[in-house]
């Protein structure tokens, strides 16, 4: 018959369809995706089913289609017990196997319900209320036992997942929790529980609407990029519920309440007037916050023209100040925004420094802030505003730390008669027309001033105007402070480079102009003049190696070193080393002995010139440490993915405190120290750092009394980089063409 | 004689230079600027030019690139001497055509003369057909 439960189902029949349609389409290779759609499928022709049982006329039918209902029903926890297993894994492998196995009780089932009478007899009519029942056979507990264990199954699996998982797969499992729990509880009493159990069939209709809850949480759950937090939308259920139930019910009160009173039937409950009543009531509860806000913007318009909104200053403040490293910039972006958004006559800016005592000054009388900057914004005459460190303003603020309204301080003043450190603030203040003043404070230290005129309509400033002005002087004072960090990091790398350079060039006048004296060859010289001079040029070597470690270490720690990688062939550059360094190891009585590998190393992809540095200074270092008459060996070993180069040699060793803090800045050990063998410190922490941006590493072991062995790893070249040998830059990739700035 | 052109605008390294290179029996010309080292370099074409980078007016990239397109210095050993330490001033000069790069602080005047022989050495053939070596 067509009544309200057979349009109710098939209608949820539709929409469920719809749904497994849509999450079908939204990813058909991954398995998960095809067991929920075959799920929601089943679950749509399941209520299908249920709308033809109650449109079907005659007993024989309808009994065909309750058989349906149940079987298409049982089939409903088994995909879902599937997608449990499953969930949340991405495969494209369907689990053929598992859905056989657990397809066999309910092919059981199948024949159990169609070929035999064992589980539903017969539909017979139920008078009382001109509605059939089904009369269960005896092995209806089949059903049951499948039924229940396949969901207690699953309900287990998913909360162990819920309980093992963090994060967004928590989220999710917490939807597919919730959304099970709700939907599977409530269906299931309505169309197992209480029928069977309670022999109440007359919600069974019910089924399909309350699965949908199961459904849409469940597709939610594993289709939205981004889930919205759970709580929130129970938080929000409940609220709207309650907001419901509370209209209803007071609406009832009042009714009855009314009837009772003035009424003389009191029938005031009528199924169509309470279905008005809950339409209204439904309608009250949802309109009513909109509504509230439409109408306080809209009056808000009229009442307070020209009002601005602190959200939308701030927000453009902080992404203005965020990308501005400048400091005369930064100022002058947030007095523009500040005096055109809250509609000021001007505003100003005094930046402070702490004074840098000279010499010919006094610390009694020298001030203790020097005014850095003034920056002023909207003045007719800025040339009005001037200021020293010994200003008092600049001393009253650096103490005060506090906003201060002019207004407020002649009321203060006249209010408390007050003292002359006030009357004079206020002088000043009106002199450069100022109407609040806030000091600029950054961990503790007042890095400034910043002031504000009056409002251009003339009205006072409210409590929210100055808690405004506070938050935009906060994010003013740390973009201040990172425009002077900049500048100061700016400065002191240009200052470092020039000093290195400026005293690189006087060294190597002299170490040069030495080498042609010492050179027999070229110049005469007599024998104390030559082991004087000589002398004087240790030192000069020493003091340029010094200077050029410093600008060496200066430019790693700000970034400025640039690596040129190159497929490089490794003997060569060893080859170099020990050439260059052949004269030094004479002199120390060292062997230098280089087992060069017979057959080519496979190419290192490393910067020549600084694997040069390194290996001079790890050589050098080996020559220096030794022994009389010790030995130093190189060798080089091809690895996997790299290359090994190892020097070792027949020093005097470290101890494995000594090699923890071996790479550290101007760290020398104490037997290096007590040789008295000049070393600034920095080279291993230099060759150290240099290896790290090529990519490699260095290691080092050593026995006191036997010797230390360096061992430097580099990449090799791979394929892609054996084409920098072509120098094409079509071959390059963008990093690499940035670096030849092509 | 060959010639050598050291073109610079700081004297003090640049003294020591000429010096140590004219004890190797090589003969020197200066300048100061780029514009007296293109004049230099196109009438009195030198074997061998030793450029610095960092000069008042045209500097040293400028002077090399217009060295490599005049036809008398287009073949010549050009190395850039400079107190610069920078890879990225190495690299450019590679791109611009320079033979090679040196370091003023990090060469003692023994190794410039050393490299300077290597890129006589490895001169071609001159105009008259007569390979120049030392």
């Amino acid at each position: 018959m067509l009544d309200y439960r057979s349009i109710l189902t098939f209608l949820m029949g539709l929409l469920i369809s719809g749904l497994s349609l849509v999450i079908f389409l939204k990813s058909r290779r991954r398995a998960i995706h095809i067991i929920y759609g075959i799920f929601v499928l089943l679950v749509a022709i399941w209520s299908f089913s249920l709308g033809f049982y109650y449109l079907s006329s005659d007993l024989e039918t309808a009994l065909i289609w309750a058989k349906f209902v149940y079987f298409f029903g049982s089939l409903i926890p088994t995909f879902f017990l599937l997608f449990s297993f499953g969930f949340p894994d991405e495969t494209t492998r369907f689990p053929w196997g598992k859905t056989i196995v657990l397809l066999i009780p309910n092919l059981l089932l199948l024949y159990l319900y169609f070929w035999t009478d064992l589980m539903i007899e017969k539909i017979q009519f139920f008078t009382f209320e001109n509605d059939r029942i089904f009369v269960l056979g005896p092995f209806y507990w089949a059903f049951e036992i499948q039924f229940l264990s396949y969901f207690a199954w699953t309900y287990n699996i998913i909360a162990r997942k819920w309980f093992s998982t963090k994060g967004r797969l928590h989220a999710q499992l917490s939807y597919i929790l919730i959304g099970t729990l709700i939907g599977t509880i409530l269906a299931l009493s309505t169309n197992v529980v209480m029928p069977d159990f309670l022999n109440n069939s007359r919600f069974v209709w019910l089924g399909p609407e309350l699965t949908i809850i199961w459904v849409v949480a469940i597709a939610y759950a594993i289709v939205a990029h981004r889930l919205f937090d759970i709580r929130i939308i129970i938080r929000r259920t409940v609220v709207y519920s309650g907001l419901l139930i509370f209209a209803l019910a007071t609406y009832s009160i009042v009714v009855f309440i009314f009837a009772q009173l003035f009424g003389p039937d009191g029938q005031v409950f009528t199924s169509r007037s309470f279905v008005t009543n809950l339409i209204a009531a439904l309608a009250i509860a949802v309109g009513f916050e909109p509504l509230r806000k439409w109408l306080t913007q809209t009056t808000d318009k009229f009442l307070f023209k020209g009002e601005y909104d602190p959200q939308t200053v701030i927000q453009q403040l902080a992404q203005s100040l965020s990308s501005v490293l400048d400091l005369d910039e930064a100022l002058d972006t947030m007095m523009q925004l500040t005096v055109k958004n809250m509609r000021l006559a001007h505003a100003a800016t005094v930046v402070i420094r702490p004074h840098l005592l000279l010499s010919a000054e006094s610390k009694a009388t020298a001030p203790e802030y020097d005014v850095h900057r003034i920056k002023q914004v909207g003045y007719k005459n800025p040339s009005l505003m001037t200021l020293d460190g010994n200003d008092i303003v600049i001393k009253y603020f650096t103490q005060l730390r506090q906003l201060v309204v002019a207004e407020e301080l002649s009321q203060a003043i006249s209010t408390y008669q007050g003292q002359s450190i006030e009357t004079q603030i206020l002088d000043r203040l009106n002199k450069f027309k100022i109407a609040v003043a806030i000091p600029l404070v950054v961990k503790d230290r007042v890095i400034g001033i910043v002031m504000f005129g009056e409002k251009l309509s003339g009205d006072p400033f409210l409590e929210q105007d100055l808690k405004l002005l506070q938050i935009i002087s906060t994010n003013t004072a740390g973009a201040i402070e990172k425009a002077r960090l900049y500048e100061e990091d700016q400065l002191k790398s240009e200052f470092v480079s020039i000093a290195s350079h400026e005293l690189l060039t006087p060294t190597a006048a002299i170490e040069g102009y030495l080498s042609m004296i010492l050179d027999e060859k070229l110049v005469k010289v007599d024998e104390k003049a030559r082991d004087y001079l000589t002398r004087v040029y240790q030192s000069a070597r020493r003091l340029s190696q010094l200077v050029k470690d410093l600008l060496s270490v200066s430019r790693i720690e700000a970034g400025r070193i640039v690596i040129d990688r190159q497929p490089t062939q490794l003997e060569r550059v060893v080859d170099q080393v020990v050439n260059d360094l052949l004269f030094l190891a004479k002199g120390r009585g060292v062997t230098i002995l280089w087992n060069k590998p017979k057959k080519p190393l496979p190419l290192a992809f490393i910067d020549q010139e600084k694997l040069i540095q390194v290996l001079i200074n790890l050589v050098s270092n080996g020559i220096k440490y030794n022994r009389a008459k010790g030995t130093i060996q190189i060798t080089t070993t091809a690895m996997n993915k790299s290359i090994a180069i190892e020097v070792s040699d027949t020093g005097m060793g470290m101890t494995k405190e000594e090699i923890s803090h071996l790479f550290e800045k101007f760290y020398r050990t104490q037997s290096a120290t007590n040789a008295a063998i000049q070393g600034t410190g920095l080279g291993l922490y230099i060759s150290k750092k240099l290896i790290e941006l090529m990519g490699g590493e260095i290691t080092v072991t050593s026995v006191v009394g036997q010797g230390s062995k360096f061992t430097v790893i580099v990449p090799q070249t791979k394929e892609a980089n054996k084409r920098l040998i072509t120098g094409d830059p079509n071959l390059m990739s963008p990093d690499q063409k940035e670096i030849y700035g092509r | 004689m060959l010639k050598i052109l050291i073109i610079d605008d700081d004297l003090t390294l640049n003294q020591m230079y000429e010096e140590r290179i004219k004890m190797e029996g090589y003969q020197v010309l200066t300048a100061h600027n780029g514009q007296e080292a293109l004049e230099i370099a196109q009438t009195a074409k030198p074997d061998l030019i030793l450029l610095d980078i960092m000069m008042p007016g045209l500097d040293g990239f400028a002077v090399l690139e217009k060295f490599r397109q005049l036809p008398q210095t287009r073949k010549t050993p050009i190395i850039l001497v400079t107190a610069l330490i920078q890879e990225t001033v190495r690299i450019k000069g590679n791109q611009l055509g320079a033979t090679d790069y040196l370091v003023k602080s990090e060469i003692t005047p023994a190794q410039l003369v050393a490299k300077i022989k290597q890129y006589l050495v490895l001169k071609p053939k001159s105009a008259n057909g007569t390979l120049e070596e030392e």
